[in-house]
């Protein structure tokens, strides 16, 4: 029992733990949040676009010696406001006009983090995430972009949902709808720059989209789900972050994993149920 | 009594709407009065959406103008309410029949603020209005087609709104159900309000509407529901075809 406990919370001796448990837990809480929103909007391929897409602004802001976040912020609002534009404006299908432009700036970032020699970052630790690493202004970063989304999303809630639900008549009652949605990406894309550190480029996907999923398998109401996802968010966080550090495994497939198993286990028990 | 720009509750003239390079309506004009259920009839395509769009203000006319009881639209908004074609919901999101009716308080509530009390009680009278209060609780994408329809209505009301524009508000509602949403169209129409339901199916149009429009870009007929189908508007509405369609469905006088 002791051990049990001491595995728990002996990590917690390294400072740098500390600070990977209130990433964690942040990037658990607020992925499924947004995530509600993604699942019921069909946003997933978007939340996946906008992980890849700020890529070159992180790897500049390595280049010019700033945190990762100051470069992140601006791109991954640029190219949320972006996606929004061109996928209205676009004759092509909205997916077609999302996968250029992600793949292009993807491609941009691995271009210029290989030219730039010698960044304090490895490549790995961006595509899979490394929460082990991050220092106390990536904790303050992600607390200050944490709570400015908690505020819009809880200031907004009714004009998000109408929207989401019923964009004709969000429209007809005078709504600005374009300006929600556009306000719905910034979000969107504010979360995804805090998960990337926990769960990396490659996997922000699988915390926007299985523990909201798996919410929904389970309660039906919008906010209820927001709300139990955002436990299983961070429980999968917390025991990924367990895994990474005494198994040495990057930290997003890890968490991935744990979410990815919730998900199935409450798959199984509620087709037993049925 | 005349009805002209003032005192008709819409006011519809010469509009025509481009979308892309398709003129999809051309010079419409026609007027409803206050306190009438008005059906628009047409094929698919014929552009119902559109002209609803336009009546709501939320689309740009090419020509000709709008008036919602004298007021262009963008300044009457609040007394249009919108109830959505099946097509143009995202059924996938979560709410219940009582969720939705309160989106409807959400332009009177207004920014940053939440619901009162006041809200809820409006909330019930409107479900209970037509008769959804019981199913308060269930999910809007587990009812029937005429029962979401009933929650959008709802919906209008707690928006207290004095137009409702209804799009297809019959596909997908069986036969009985239809006439069950039709009575509480008429309740509606008696209380004061002004209706406006949009339909390819010409099914007991007499006993349904007031009035009907008929539109294929243009509009083929206007007026009494017993009048307005001679065979001539018939084929332009739906071909050659229609003519046999529509003398059967049509004819119960």
């Amino acid at each position: 029992m002791d051990a049990a406990i001491g595995a728990l919370l002996n990590p917690f001796s390294y400072s740098f733990m500390l600070r990977a448990l209130i990433v964690s837990v942040l990037v658990g809480v607020m992925c499924p949040i947004l995530g509600a929103y993604v699942v019921t909007r069909g946003l997933g391929f978007m939340g996946d676009a906008l992980a890849h897409a700020v890529l070159p602004g992180m790897v500049i802001a390595f280049m010019l010696g700033i945190s990762p976040f100051l470069g992140a912020v601006p791109v991954g609002i640029a190219v949320a406001v972006l996606i929004g534009y061109l996928s209205r404006r676009m004759s092509m299908s909205e997916d077609t006009t999302i996968g250029i432009l992600f793949a292009g700036l993807f491609a941009l970032g691995l271009v210029l983090m290989s030219v730039a020699k010698g960044l304090p970052v490895d490549i790995e630790d961006l595509l899979l995430g490394q929460v082990l690493a991050v220092s106390s202004s990536d904790v303050f970063a992600t607390l200050g972009l944490a709570a400015t989304v908690m505020v819009v999303l809880y200031a907004f809630h009714k004009e998000l949902v109408f929207n989401s639900f019923d964009p004709t008549g969000a429209k007809v009652i005078g709504l600005p709808t374009t300006a929600l949605d556009y306000l719905l990406l910034v979000m969107l894309a504010l979360v995804i720059i805090i998960a990337l550190q926990a769960v990396g480029i490659v996997l922000v996907i699988a915390m926007l989209i299985t523990p909201s999923a798996t919410a929904f398998l389970l309660v039906r109401r919008f906010p209820t789900a927001m709300g139990l996802g955002a436990l299983i968010g961070a429980g999968s966080a917390v025991v990924g972050l367990y895994a990474s550090f005494y198994m040495n495994l990057p930290s997003g497939p890890a968490m991935t994993l744990v979410a990815t198993a919730v998900f199935i286990i409450v798959a199984l028990a509620r087709r037993k149920v049925a | 009594m005349a009805i002209g720009e003032q005192n008709a509750a819409l006011f519809v003239e010469d509009v025509s709407v481009k979308l892309g390079e398709a003129l999809v309506l051309s010079d419409i004009t026609f007027q409803v009065r206050p306190y009438s259920l008005l059906g628009v009839v047409g094929p698919n395509g014929g552009g119902k959406s559109t002209l609803f769009n336009a009546i709501a203000g939320i689309l740009k006319l090419n020509t000709g103008r709008v008036l919602v009881y004298g007021q262009p639209p963008e300044k009457a908004r609040g007394k249009i309410a919108y109830v959505p074609q099946r097509e143009d919901v995202n059924w996938r999101f979560p709410l219940t029949s009582k969720d939705v009716v309160s989106l409807g308080r959400s332009r009177k509530i207004g920014w940053l603020r939440r619901a009162s009390k006041t809200d809820a009680e409006i909330v019930q009278a409107s479900l209970e209005r037509v008769g959804m209060w019981e199913e308060r609780e269930s999910l809007i994408n587990e009812l029937s087609g005429g029962q979401r329809q009933r929650v959008f209505v709802a919906r209008a009301l707690a928006q207290e709104a004095e137009i409702l524009l209804l799009d297809e508000a019959f596909s997908g509602v069986d036969v009985a159900s239809q006439e069950g949403l039709v009575t509480v169209l008429r309740a509606l129409r008696d209380d004061g309000r002004t209706i406006l339901m949009a339909t390819h199916d010409l099914t007991n149009m007499a006993e349904r509407f007031d009035e009907v429009l008929a539109i294929n870009h243009h509009v083929c007929a206007f007026g009494s529901p017993e009048t307005a189908f001679t065979p001539e508007v018939l084929e332009e509405l739906y071909g050659a075809h229609g003519v046999v369609f529509g003398n059967g469905g049509g004819d119960h006088s």
